[in-house]
């Protein structure tokens, strides 16, 4: 059999590749030294809490700073003497993440300062917000998204009123997490912030709205879409890892958003609602619209795959609003159309490319939308019946079909 | 490759953590020296509320408290000035002015906020103290529990939290039955 490369390239592929792994580079040992890590920094706090109301108040301050230090030790460690290696990186900036926080809960303890938990996140997170920056490790970063996550969810029961701390911080952390996130090459960890990531920030948005909760409405579609756009980008490293959870979560996001205009209590009751006045009086609500939009512009003119009918969907979502503000049944009929449409989009791309996923989640949404429509109207069981049997018998023909056709293709391959 | 900034980022980083570590314990030690001593008496709690890690959940009472003046809408924090009477502090009045530091007062953080309905002047405003846990070892809780549901169920006893406050900031010192620490109650 004919060799695809000569003997040469194959000795430099193999030597390559022995050079290329270094000890401690592997993400095995990575994630194995970051849970040793949390491990001891856990272990640590417990073992100190045993016989914690027997020592002196000066003892238990200068313990609690204890695990700071340790913490911080191993960063200047992890910096000055060991700058190459990815497992001290993301070990010691793990551990002093969760040392910090330890840190602060002893100081809480030994002088019973009250206070709510989400008060608490908020100075953790402050406290920490620069090792994000510094030290560029993966593992304190998906840490750092999750206390982020916490608190935004308790915030909404516990709000504090040191919000201009969190928009201060907010914004730069946001870009810089993108930054790290999009530079990360390894598939599982690229997979876990394109989860972590729109998820938190879909928690975090509700609070730039909670006095506009109208124009909500708009802001989250623009971050669905920003969310389907941002996976198609030239400078992610890891585009397949990050699509995974923002194409699903955007596009779930956007679907659901383009069917409640469907319903025409629903459009008629948001343009009742949205008033430019009340936007404009919480800088906070405008901010980030205009953010959210320059984003999504920015991101669908650079879009490295262009073409693709769900990118549109916040143009049609506006225009479908700016309609229904002259005549809510005109945007009304206007929305059912292009959703309509979309789902036919979906079907026949998914007949054409033979992609199952693509086909069987524009026949559910064709199916969810002719559903819909029969809550709306009065239409007899033998109606309903006989349109039910024909859209369940197009998901067995398509399905058939494009199975069918993908078999031919290997056959004839 | 790293950055030439690196290195002095993290000394500067370190020493912000340091910081802010450091001045929380200053206040708090602060308060503790320079504060004087306020007695709230607890109220009954309520016995469903479950003993959640380690700390005892108390209940100093949410009085409706006459207020002096009214809220504007850049208000984050109310001062609630207080009263001795027969040993123990209750709330005198409420104003949105800091007093001055002769007069003993607490200093409440409003956590919502201002309504227009807040910034009508009202008659009384509820008054939520934010001391109502009292921290202390697992294994203590729920001899704590017990004992202090008891007397708080006998007319006879008085339960209170010991509290330093100075200048509006308080710091919780200890819970007592009867003159005596809860601390001692749970060794006998």
């Amino acid at each position: 059999m004919d060799s695809i490369i000569d003997e040469a390239t194959a000795t430099r592929i193999v030597q390559f590749e022995k050079e290329r792994v270094l000890p401690g580079t592997s993400i095995a040992v990575v994630v194995f030294t970051v849970l040793g890590a949390l491990l001891v920094a856990l272990g640590i706090t417990l073992i100190v809490a045993e016989n914690w109301d027997d020592i002196p108040r000066t003892g238990r301050i200068i313990i609690s700073f204890l695990p700071i230090l340790l913490g911080q030790v191993l960063l200047l460690l992890s910096i000055f003497r060991y700058p190459g290696s990815l497992a001290w990186k993301e070990a010691s900036a793990s551990f002093l993440l969760l040392t910090t926080g330890a840190t602060l809960a002893l100081i809480s303890q030994v002088f019973q300062l009250q206070g709510t938990l989400s008060e608490f996140l908020l100075l953790w997170i402050v406290c920490v917000a620069p090792l994000v920056f510094i030290s560029r490790a993966s593992a304190s970063a998906i840490l750092f998204i999750i206390l982020g996550s916490w608190f935004t969810i308790l915030a909404y029961w516990q709000p504090v009123n040191t919000w201009h701390v969190l928009w201060i911080l907010a914004v730069p952390i946001l870009f810089f997490l993108l930054y790290i996130a999009s530079q990360e090459s390894k598939r599982a960890v690229a997979i876990a912030f394109g989860w972590l990531i729109p998820l938190s920030l879909a928690l975090s948005l509700g609070h730039a709205f909670s006095h506009t909760e109208s124009w909500a409405f708009i802001a989250y579609m623009a971050f669905f879409q920003i969310s389907i756009l941002f996976s198609t980008h030239r400078w992610i490293a890891h585009p397949t890892g990050w699509k995974t959870g923002m194409d699903f979560i955007g596009f779930i996001g956007s679907v659901v958003m383009l069917f409640m205009l469907t319903k025409k209590f629903f459009l008629r009751e948001i343009t009742e609602e949205l008033k430019w006045a009340e936007l404009f009086s919480q800088p906070e609500s405008w901010i980030v619209l205009i953010l959210l939009v320059g984003v999504w512009l920015f991101l669908l003119l650079k879009s490295s795959e262009k073409g693709r009918i769900v990118q549109y969907l916040f143009p049609a979502f506006l225009l479908s609003l700016g309609i229904s503000f002259a005549d809510v049944d005109a945007g009304l009929i206007f929305s059912n159309l292009f959703v309509l449409l979309f789902s036919v989009n979906m079907i026949s791309r998914g007949i054409r490319n033979k992609v199952l996923l693509t086909l069987n989640t524009g026949l559910l949404m064709f199916s969810v939308l002719v559903i819909m429509r029969f809550f709306d109207y009065n239409l007899s069981f033998v109606i309903r019946g006989i349109a039910f049997l024909i859209i369940g018998g197009l998901f067995f023909v398509a399905n058939r079909m494009v199975l069918r056709r993908g078999k031919e293709e290997e056959h004839a391959a | 490759m790293q950055h030439r900034w690196l290195k002095p980022a993290v000394v500067i980083f370190i020493v912000f953590q340091l910081l802010i570590a450091g001045n929380i314990v200053y206040n708090e030690i602060s308060v503790g020296g320079l504060g004087k001593e306020y007695k709230f008496l607890c109220t009954y709690y309520d016995p469903v509320q479950p003993f959640v890690g380690r700390y005892l959940e108390l209940n100093p009472g949410s009085p409706c408290v006459p207020v002096r003046d009214s809220a504007t809408d850049k208000s984050t924090s109310y001062f609630v000035v207080l009263k001795d009477s027969g040993g123990f502090h209750y709330p005198d009045y409420i104003t949105y002015k800091r007093p001055e530091s002769s007069i003993g007062y607490l200093e409440i953080n409003q956590n919502t906020r201002i309504s227009w309905f807040n910034l009508r002047v009202r008659d009384c405003k509820t008054v939520n103290y934010p001391f109502t846990r009292f921290y202390l070892a697992a294994e203590d809780a729920p001899r704590a529990e017990k004992l202090v549901n008891e007397s708080l169920r006998d007319t006879s006893t008085q339960v209170w939290i010991s509290v330093n406050i100075y200048r509006g900031k308080y710091q919780v010192n200890d819970v007592f039955i009867n003159g005596k620490s809860l601390k001692a109650s749970l060794n006998n």
